[in-house]
C-alpha cells in the first residue's frame, strides 16, 4: 500500500521518464502488476507518453486547416512587422 | 549558408506561422489572443535578430520566444480563472483515495489501440484540436503542467489550490481528452471509409 502511495504521488509530479533509471524500472514493474494503482498509473502513462509525443509532432506538423493562422490574421501580422521593419531601417 | 542576418518577415510567417498559432491557440483557447502573442513573437525575434547565433534551429529560436510570452500570459490567467468547488466524480469518492490517497480505478477500455495510432500524424492533429477543447480551468492546468511541465508546486501556486486539487483537474483533464480524441478519431476514421466506399 505504501509502495501504491509512492509510486502515485511520483507519477503525479513527474513524467515518469524524467524519473531515475532505477526508479523507473521498479515504477513500471509496480505499475503494471498492481491491481490497486495499476488501472489507473497505466492509463496516467499512456497520456503522458501520448503527450510527449504530441509536443514532437506539434512543433514539425503542419497543422490541420482549423488550426491554421486565417488569413486575415497572416495579414495583420505581417503589416505590424512591415512597418517595424521600415521604421527600424528607415528604407525600402 | 551564409551568416545573413536579414531577415524576410513574409518567409518567417510563411514558414513558422501556422505552427507557432497552432501552439499558442491550444493553449489559450482564444483566436485574437493567440494570433497577438504570434505577431508579439515575431515582432521581438525582428528586436532580438543580432542575438540570435543561429545553433538553434530558426524554427526552435522563434518558439522558444514564443513559449516565453505564453507561460507568461498563462500565468495571468490562471490568477484570474475561477476556481470553483469541484463536485466529486470518479475514483475520488472512493473509500480507498479518501482514506490513503491511492487511487483505484479502472479506465474504460479505449476504442481503438492507442500506442497504435502514435504513428500517425493525423491522430496528432486530433489531439491538438482535443486540447484546445478542454475548458478553460483544465486547459490551464494541463498546459502548464503537462505541456509547459511547470511543477506542482508553481501550478498550484498560480492557480492558488492545493496539490490533490490540481491533481483531480488534471485527472478529468485526461479523462476529457481521451473521450473526446475516441470520439472525434472513430468519427475521422469512419468518414474516411466511407469515403472510400464512396469512391
Ligand atoms: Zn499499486
Amino acid at each position: 500500500m505504501l509502495r501504491c502511495k509512492q509510486v502515485s504521488k511520483a507519477l503525479a509530479d513527474k513524467k515518469y521518464w524524467e524519473l531515475p533509471l532505477r526508479q523507473r524500472i521498479g515504477l513500471r514493474l509496480h505499475v503494471f502488476c498492481c491491481i490497486v494503482c495499476g488501472p489507473f498509473n497505466r492509463f496516467l502513462m499512456l497520456m503522458q507518453d501520448a503527450t510527449r509525443h504530441y509536443l514532437q509532432h506539434e512543433q514539425q506538423d503542419t497543422p490541420p486547416d482549423d488550426l491554421r493562422l486565417p488569413p486575415e490574421s497572416k495579414k495583420s501580422i505581417l503589416d505590424a512587422l512591415h512597418s517595424t521593419d521600415r521604421n527600424d531601417h528607415g528604407q525600402e | 549558408m551564409s551568416n545573413d542576418k536579414t531577415i524576410d518577415p513574409d518567409r518567417w510567417v510563411e514558414e513558422h506561422g501556422d505552427i507557432m498559432y497552432r501552439y499558442a491557440y491550444v493553449r489559450l483557447k482564444d483566436h485574437a489572443v493567440a494570433q497577438d502573442i504570434v505577431q508579439e513573437s515575431f515582432l521581438a525575434a525582428m528586436k532580438a535578430r543580432e542575438r540570435y547565433q543561429g545553433r538553434a534551429s530558426e524554427r526552435s529560436w522563434l518558439m522558444g520566444i514564443l513559449r516565453h510570452k505564453l507561460i507568461d500570459h498563462l500565468r495571468k490567467a490562471a490568477r484570474e480563472v475561477k476556481m470553483d468547488d469541484l463536485q466529486p466524480e470518479g475514483f475520488e469518492e472512493t473509500f480507498l483515495f479518501k482514506e490513503t490517497g491511492i487511487p483505484h480505478w479502472q479506465p474504460p477500455k479505449w476504442h481503438f489501440n492507442p500506442r497504435r495510432v502514435f504513428e500517425q500524424k493525423e491522430f496528432w492533429d486530433v489531439f491538438s484540436g482535443c486540447v484546445s477543447k478542454l475548458d478553460r480551468k483544465m486547459n490551464i492546468a494541463f498546459s502548464l503542467k503537462e505541456l509547459e511541465g511547470l511543477s506542482t508546486e508553481e501550478v498550484c501556486k498560480e492557480l492558488g489550490v492545493e496539490p490533490t486539487y490540481l491533481w483531480v483537474i488534471l485527472y478529468r483533464a485526461r479523462n476529457n481528452l481521451k473521450t473526446c480524441l475516441e470520439k472525434n478519431w472513430l468519427n475521422k476514421n469512419t468518414g474516411k471509409r466511407e469515403a472510400h466506399a464512396a469512391v
